[in-house]
């Protein structure tokens, strides 16, 4: 079932936060490394979520000139999975619309999206802009927030 | 369903749309040449702003004047499946899932029924979940 919202199926969740900003601004399009370390060695991430306006009223952490990333937005890019024990992709350009949590007018809200990945590798992981996002006003940038449930081998 | 992979690949309308033209898949889909497909998502304009060639996907109106068929080898595996079925959007979440098979890419094809709201340089938008 794909339906279930902030609820992992098993195991943990982990919460990542990125400020995109510099070489990270998804005002231009592209492919962006992400480029952050996550030591998930031994387990398996079992899905990804991507919260938005729809879900929360603010930037997770109340980062200062945080824009959250929102769902018209979301559906302007698409995020790569590298897996180390395939030593490819596993998942290659998944729209990113895919993992969105709540929706302004859908009858699927508390989208859940399943994967099995073994030797899930963050910082090789990318995510791609198809359409740029509109550029923000100085001193704001844009926050992606990814949670990525996992569980043991 | 517990998608171990998937690769994203877009169909161009690359001729006039008319009723019953069909389009081909690109022959440069990565790893999805010899695979094995467990599942298929359709995003249309209403889920992706744009293709990875940042080409205007097909509507969700252009998406139910075409079907999908699909081979393995040269024998019919899945028969004018209507591309509105394979959109999670469209079908309360579900990801559409099949028994696995092997699919013949050259065979396989999106066929229009008629050319309603599907444009001329527009892309369909399909994530294969594979084994």
């Amino acid at each position: 079932m794909n339906n279930q919202l902030f609820v992992s199926p098993e195991g943990s969740s982990y919460t990542f936060v990125k400020n995109l900003t510099g070489d990270f601004s998804p005002t231009i399009l592209g492919d962006f490394e992400i480029g952050d370390n996550l030591n998930l060695n031994g387990l398996v991430v079992t899905g990804f979520r991507l919260p938005t306006e729809n879900d929360l009223a603010g930037v997770p952490g109340g980062i200062a000139g945080g824009v959250l990333i929102t769902e018209a937005n979301l559906k302007r890019m698409a995020f790569s999975f590298w897996s180390d024990k395939d030593k490819d992709f596993s998942h290659y350009q998944i729209p990113a619309s895919a993992f969105i949590c709540g929706r302004a007018s859908d009858a699927k809200k508390g989208y859940y999206y399943e994967v099995e990945i073994e030797g899930f590798n963050l910082g090789s992981s990318m995510f791609h802009v198809f359409q740029a996002l509109p550029a923000l006003p100085a001193g704001q940038f844009y926050v992606l927030q990814l949670i990525i449930t996992y569980r043991k081998k | 369903m517990k998608v171990e992979k998937s690769y994203l690949i877009e169909v161009p309308v690359n001729s006039a749309p008319s009723s019953l033209k069909k389009y081909q898949f690109p022959q440069n889909i990565g790893p999805l040449a010899n695979a094995t497909i467990v599942g298929i998502e359709v995003y249309p304009a209403s889920d992706i702003a744009a293709s990875p060639t940042a080409k205007t996907p097909v509507s969700l109106a252009g998406c139910r004047s075409a079907v999908l068929t699909m081979f393995t080898d040269s024998t019919e595996r899945l028969r004018q499946i209507p591309l509105i079925n394979l959109i999670p959007t469209s079908q309360g979440g579900i990801q559409r899932e099949f028994k696995p098979f092997k699919w013949n890419v050259n065979q396989s094809y999106i066929q229009l029924l008629s050319a309603a709201n599907v444009n001329l340089n527009e892309s369909f938008v399909i994530n294969f979940l594979y084994e």
